[in-house]
């Protein structure tokens, strides 16, 4: 098991803005229960987080996804990395939440306490963050691979957002995301009979950019992850969040704010 | 011809919160343009069938009227859990009446909000599935994307030819084709009246599915039969959460849909739905 085990002072060195909280959780506990968390790449520049708890098809408990937030927020502060790889294992990316532990909730329950509002992590996140899913990919999974900038399947990969066969819903995005990924009446068909998609499929539908091999998912994708890490740091930051844009404001708006961004580079060395 | 007919006392005892006018869109004299019956195993999928064979069902105001009044009696009947809206086997409808609104002036057509009441379709609250054999064109195309699901027979065309009568789109296809099919398919469609077939409608992301011409009709009842075995409440709340996503950005989009997820837990079927799921049996809904 990678642990993931960093000096406070050299962690302090290595980024002078690096916000103290996020130097304590590379140097004190970096050992993680529902996760494995490392750097890959020739230069080290890519991360890579994967979701570990086998005998749940990992599914998405509340402390996996607490420690999911731990690492990316140790990533993010960490100045080496330029981008992020999520994965799990060859059966299953992840097969859903984890229906135990929701089974009793009442909604006064869910509505004071926000379940499910720090799920969304992920989302937020600066750097960008690719799912490399092989297998299962349903409910919470499937919503927690939407909320990546950039999805990669291996050959055996299935999507799918079946909650309503639980008489529920999707809580994380996943009627949202996903109907902006493949339209109208497939996504209306997964969401409202469960049915999901195969990789080739999810691939013709625009839900995923590349299918491989099984074997070859995780190399290709920390080979993707290489590329956009040899970028500019803060240049990649600006062209994520202008796409991002584009399911936030009207085409209007959103020229205007990818205008300035665009503006903005020029103020940077990186285009010199 | 499959007329529908039910006693009025059969009705009321049927589904109390019937109310009287639905009672009697059932009981009274055939529909004049649409074919309308309940389908399925368990007869819980509504069916109506578009019925103007030598107008290649062309879409006059008396028949979306009676659509309405069809989707109204199936979204009170207790019984219905999805509904499908087919054609013939050649078009399932060529557009509007032309002859229709050949004479109409701006003046008419704005003081009348001309289409207004077509877009029925699209507020329905149960799910509806289009399955469209032939000529979807025009009105007929906007019929179906107004739909939540569209499978598509083998030899289907879709298209918004209304350029080539000197007017365009009305009932929403500028709006559903783009967000469907994407700006560029969009343009060439409406600017040239050309049309797409079934298999580039799917591949487009228009439709879902396609079928043989036979097996259309069979499998979008299926598919409103697995629909229809969900508990009726929480579908209504999926239905309204992914049609959120054409109407809010993708935050305010996400808050919904939270919102409506914490709200599944004040159902009763969320909690008979996840205590089965853990203890491997079948859940048994009862929509509340």
């Amino acid at each position: 098991m990678a642990i993931f085990c960093r000096s406070a002072s050299f962690a302090v060195r290595q980024a002078a803005s690096f916000v103290f909280t996020g130097a304590r959780r590379y140097s004190t506990d970096a050992h993680f229960e529902f996760i494995l968390a490392n750097k890959r790449g020739v230069k080290e520049n890519v991360s890579l987080i994967q979701l570990n708890r086998p005998k749940a098809l990992n599914a998405l408990c509340d402390g996996l996804m607490q420690e999911v937030n731990q690492a990316l927020d140790g990533f993010e502060g960490d100045s080496q990395v330029g981008a992020i790889v999520i994965t799990g294992s060859e059966k299953a990316f992840a097969a859903g939440a984890d229906i135990k532990e929701m089974q009793n909730w009442a909604f006064p329950a869910c509505y004071s306490a926000n379940f499910l509002s720090h799920w969304n992590r992920v989302s937020s996140a600066r750097k960008p963050v690719i799912a490399a899913v092989n297998g299962f990919a349903l409910g919470g999974g499937c919503e927690l691979a939407m909320m990546c900038d950039n999805i990669y399947a291996g050959e055996k990969a299935q999507f799918g957002q079946p909650e309503i066969l639980l008489g529920t819903i999707p809580g994380a995005g996943g009627t949202q995301r996903l109907t902006r990924a493949v339209g109208k009446s497939l996504a209306m068909e997964m969401v409202l009979t469960g049915k999901r998609l195969s990789a080739q499929e999810a691939m013709q539908a625009g839900l995923v950019s590349g299918v491989f091999p099984v074997q070859q998912l995780v190399p290709e994708t920390t080979r993707c992850a290489e590329k956009i890490a040899s970028n500019s740091k803060i240049i990649t930051a600006m062209a994520k969040e202008a796409i991002n844009a584009a399911f936030e404001l009207p085409l209007v708006e959103g020229n205007r704010l990818e205008k300035r961004l665009f503006h903005a580079t020029l103020a940077t060395q990186a285009h010199s | 011809m499959a007329v529908f007919c039910r006693s009025a006392s059969l009705l009321v005892r049927q589904a109390t919160a019937l109310s009287l006018a639905g009672a009697r869109r059932y009981s009274t004299a055939p529909y004049q343009y649409i074919l309308v019956e309940k389908k399925g195993e368990k007869q819980n999928v509504g069916f109506i069938q578009l019925n103007r064979p030598k107008a290649l069902n062309a879409l006059c105001d008396g028949l979306m009227t009676e659509v309405s009044q069809a989707l109204d009696a199936f979204e009170e009947d207790s019984q219905v859990g999805a509904i499908v809206i087919t054609g013939s086997e050649k078009a399932f409808a060529a557009g509007a009446d032309i002859k229709e609104m050949q004479n109409r002036t701006f003046q008419e057509c704005y003081s009348g909000n001309f289409l207004s009441h077509w877009n029925k379709v699209s507020t329905v609250k149960k799910p509806v599935i289009a399955a469209v054999n032939g000529f979807a064109l025009g009105g007929g195309c906007e019929l179906a994307m107004m739909c939540d699901i569209i499978y598509a027979g083998e030899k289907a065309q879709f298209g918004q030819p209304e350029i080539l009568l000197g007017t365009i789109p009305g009932a929403g296809g500028t709006q559903r084709l783009t967000r469907a099919v994407g700006k560029s398919l969009a343009m060439e469609m409406v600017l040239t009246g050309d049309r797409v077939s079934a298999q580039e409608a799917k591949q487009s992301g228009l439709v879902s599915k396609v079928f043989p011409i036979d097996q259309l009709v069979p499998e979008a009842i299926k598919c409103g039969e697995k629909i229809a075995a969900h508990s009726k409440i929480i579908v209504a709340m999926g239905k309204e959460a992914v049609n959120a996503a054409f109407e809010l950005t993708l935050t305010e989009g996400t808050r919904l849909e939270k919102r409506l997820f914490h709200a599944t837990f004040a159902t009763n079927d969320r909690k008979e739905g996840m205590t089965a799921f853990v203890e491997k049996r079948k859940a048994s809904f009862q929509d509340k």
